[in-house]
């Protein structure tokens, strides 16, 4: 027990004395954890950020499509629907006895490259994110009358708009959009950052969609025929159609009934989607670019803890006295193994700790602002079962790392260090 | 742990028929015999580059002879395995080398407790004498002429004699029946070093510890019970052990 803390008291101060060298390697270490654990993170947090880019939506109802384009294009606004779904169709869907609330979402038009998408009150009381957060105004107030328009965080802060600011909006993203310039929309709220594909849409209300269109045919104004705004009014505004639906079911442990009933319902063909596992199908996919991701915070590691050993051995040169001092004295080659792999471990242990705090400080600093400019949640949050894995294996990898000049050490004789001339 | 078995009349340090050589060069060492009583002071002289100090690393068991035995508190040393050597130096055998060898990063007290942190023979030795292994050392820090007020200054900051004689210290400290000294005088100007060999010595003596000290300096020599030279130790057979 003595010998123990001897020897923990003795590495401890050996390594104070070469305090200098050894910050390096604490730096490296400390480099290699914030990258390790910090790419972990964000990788698991793009994960659940996508794969709960809509949350408490139990069913996804669109035209008959494949699964995937509907999620892409009703959730992410990415592609083109093929066709629409009735509106007396959607009528029915919400009335079904298990659906609780319904969603629905009207897009093709855009705003210089954003998605505007028509949608009603529902939108903002029952959309929901990761983990289950709702929406919230940053400024103003949700669209309610004819060419109001909600912006996402984004759109808001890339566009530089404010309150009160009017803006236009164009028919199709493709390379030659037609402006709907002779009905302009009055910005009257603002969308707090979600990191999720919110903030990167326009909301306006289904009769201003339809208000838009009314002098319009088939994807091109009526020649010759012009509807100005004031008049609008006086044409019936109900849509005619919707792209996709979000449905909240009285009971989600139904969700399976109900997609069937929905899918087999006589009428339009429609597809009922489960959105959280066909978000996780397309990750799958995309979950390459993740894989490849964690394998170069890997390769860092490694690199960080070769410099550990590297600068050890290094250093063992110049300790060889000191260990043959100690020998002289009576310390074993054991201890002198111990020493070394004390050193290391400790090294490590702090490299680790402070790695594991500067992460934290700059997920405290720099979350918000990463949310706010680059749509990405990190969070700060205690680590988990995977990253206490990591630390563990860091921590391993330098006590292995220690293990491998300590043994070269034992070899060392002690006349050997000794009969050097200081 | 070997524990040494001490009969009446055996003297604590017997080297018979050992001979060395340092890997790839001739036999450095050959001594019939050499035998140090316990409590005994004895001075071998030899030229710079004669085999001093290997002579002492041998008895310290640093390292092993090619031929031969060596018995240390009627222990042979090579019977031992390399941790046991190891240990039963840090317990029976005080060293005091050329370059003092202090730990740079430690205060002169540390280093004079040091021995005493790693073997508890001097840990045990040093209580009993003293209460406490820091009573133990501030007492022969005190002995030895070192001012409290350097006791806790790193030792790379002392000087040179001030070094020697925190070296010296360590070495006592838990009273190892065994001093080992090569050349501690020779970085120390010439007045001085005689009045560091009288402080030695009389450490050594209240501490009942046997000394052998290697130096070129014949001037010391007169200090000592006994003299020898490497030279006459290394003798052919039929030559008598000269005292
Ligand atoms: N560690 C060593 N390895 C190889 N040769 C050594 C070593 N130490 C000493 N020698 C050789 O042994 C000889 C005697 O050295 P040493 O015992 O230090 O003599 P002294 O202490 O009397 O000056 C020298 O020629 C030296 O080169
Ligand atoms: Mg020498």
């Amino acid at each position: 027990m003595r010998r123990w803390k001897t020897l923990a008291r003795l590495a401890a101060q050996s390594s104070w004395s070469r305090r200098g060298t050894l910050a390096l390697i604490v730096v490296s270490i400390v480099l290699s954890t914030i990258l390790l654990v910090g790419l972990e993170r964000l990788r698991t947090q793009i994960r659940e950020g996508f794969s709960q880019s809509v949350y408490g939506v139990d069913l996804l109802v669109g035209p008959r499509t494949s699964h995937a384009q509907l999620v892409l294009y009703a959730i992410f606004h990415l592609g083109g629907a093929t066709n629409n779904l009735g509106w007396a169709r959607a009528q029915e869907v919400a009335a079904l006895p298990e659906v609780a609330w319904v969603i629905p979402l009207s897009m093709g038009d855009f705003h210089r490259g954003f998605p505007v998408v028509a949608t009603d009150e529902n939108f903002l009381a029952h959309y929901r994110y990761r983990r289950g957060r709702s929406l919230s105004l940053a400024q103003g107030r949700e669209f309610a009358d004819l060419f109001e328009v909600t912006l996402g965080a984004e759109v808001a802060r890339k566009l530089g708009y404010q309150l009160g600011d009017r803006l236009v909006l164009s028919h199709g993203g493709g390379e030659a959009p037609r402006s709907h310039d002779d009905k302009p929309f009055l910005v009257v709220g603002i969308l707090a950052p979600t990191g999720s594909p919110v903030d990167r849409s326009l909301y306006i209300s289904l009769p201003s969609m339809e208000a838009i269109h009314v002098d319009w045919r088939g994807g091109a104004p009526i020649p010759g025929f012009s509807i100005r705004p004031e008049e609008v009014r006086k044409f019936n505004l109900t849509p005619k159609s919707v792209t996709a639906l979000l449905v909240g079911l009285k009971n989600r442990r139904l969700v399976f009934q109900a997609q069937t009933k929905i899918q087999n319902s006589p009428g339009e063909a429609l597809s009922a989607v489960l959105p959280g596992v066909a978000l996780d199908q397309i990750f799958q996919l995309i979950g390459t670019g993740e894989k490849s991701l964690f394998l170069v915070s890997l390769l860092v590691t490694v690199t960080g803890l070769l410099g550990l050993a590297a600068t050890i051995l290094a250093g063992l040169g110049e300790r060889r006295r000191e260990l043959a001092i100690l020998r002289s004295l009576g310390a074993s080659p054991w201890d002198i193994v111990c020493l070394i792999t004390l050193e290391s471990l400790w090294l490590t242990a702090l490299g680790l700790a402070l790695g594991l705090l500067a992460l934290a400080g700059a997920l405290a600093w720099l979350g918000p602002y990463l949310l706010t400019n680059f749509g990405a949640s990190l969070e700060l949050s205690a680590p988990t079962t995977r990253e206490w894995l990591i630390l563990g294996g860091i921590l391993l990898a330098g006590l292995l790392t220690g293990l491998g000049p300590a043994i070269r050490a034992y070899f060392y004789s002690v006349a050997d260090g000794l009969s050097r001339s200081s | 742990m070997v524990e040494p078995s001490d009969p009446a009349g055996e003297p604590l340090v017997l080297v018979s028929q050992v001979s060395f050589s340092w890997p790839g060069q001739k036999t450095l060492l050959h001594l019939e015999s050499l035998r140090i009583e316990p409590g005994e002071s004895v001075f071998v002289a030899g030229p710079s580059g004669s085999g001093k100090s290997t002579l002492l690393s041998l008895i310290g068991g640093l390292i092993r002879p090619s031929q031969g035995e060596i018995r240390v508190a009627g222990v042979r040393l090579s019977a031992l395995s390399g941790p046991a050597r190891d240990r039963f130096r840090g317990d029976r055998i005080g060293l005091i080398f050329q370059s003092f060898n202090l730990l740079p990063y430690l205060s002169a007290k540390d280093n004079v407790t040091l021995p005493a942190q790693l073997s508890r023979y001097r840990w045990e030795r040093a209580r009993a004498a003293f209460g406490s292994v820091g009573a133990a050392a501030e007492s022969l820090l005190t002995s030895l002429d070192l001012e409290p007020e350097l006791w806790a200054r790193a030792a790379n900051k002392l000087s040179v004699g001030q070094q020697q004689r925190v070296a010296a210290a360590r070495a006592l400290l838990g009273r190892p029946p065994l001093i080992l000294a090569d050349e501690p005088t020779s970085s120390l100007d010439e007045p001085r070093r005689l009045a560091f060999v009288e402080l030695l010595l009389r450490e050594s003596q209240k501490a009942g510890s046997s000394v052998l000290f290697v130096s070129h300096d014949e001037s010391l020599a007169s200090r000592f019970q006994s003299r020898l030279a490497l030279d006459d130790l290394r003798g052919s057979p039929d030559q008598a052990r000269p005292r």
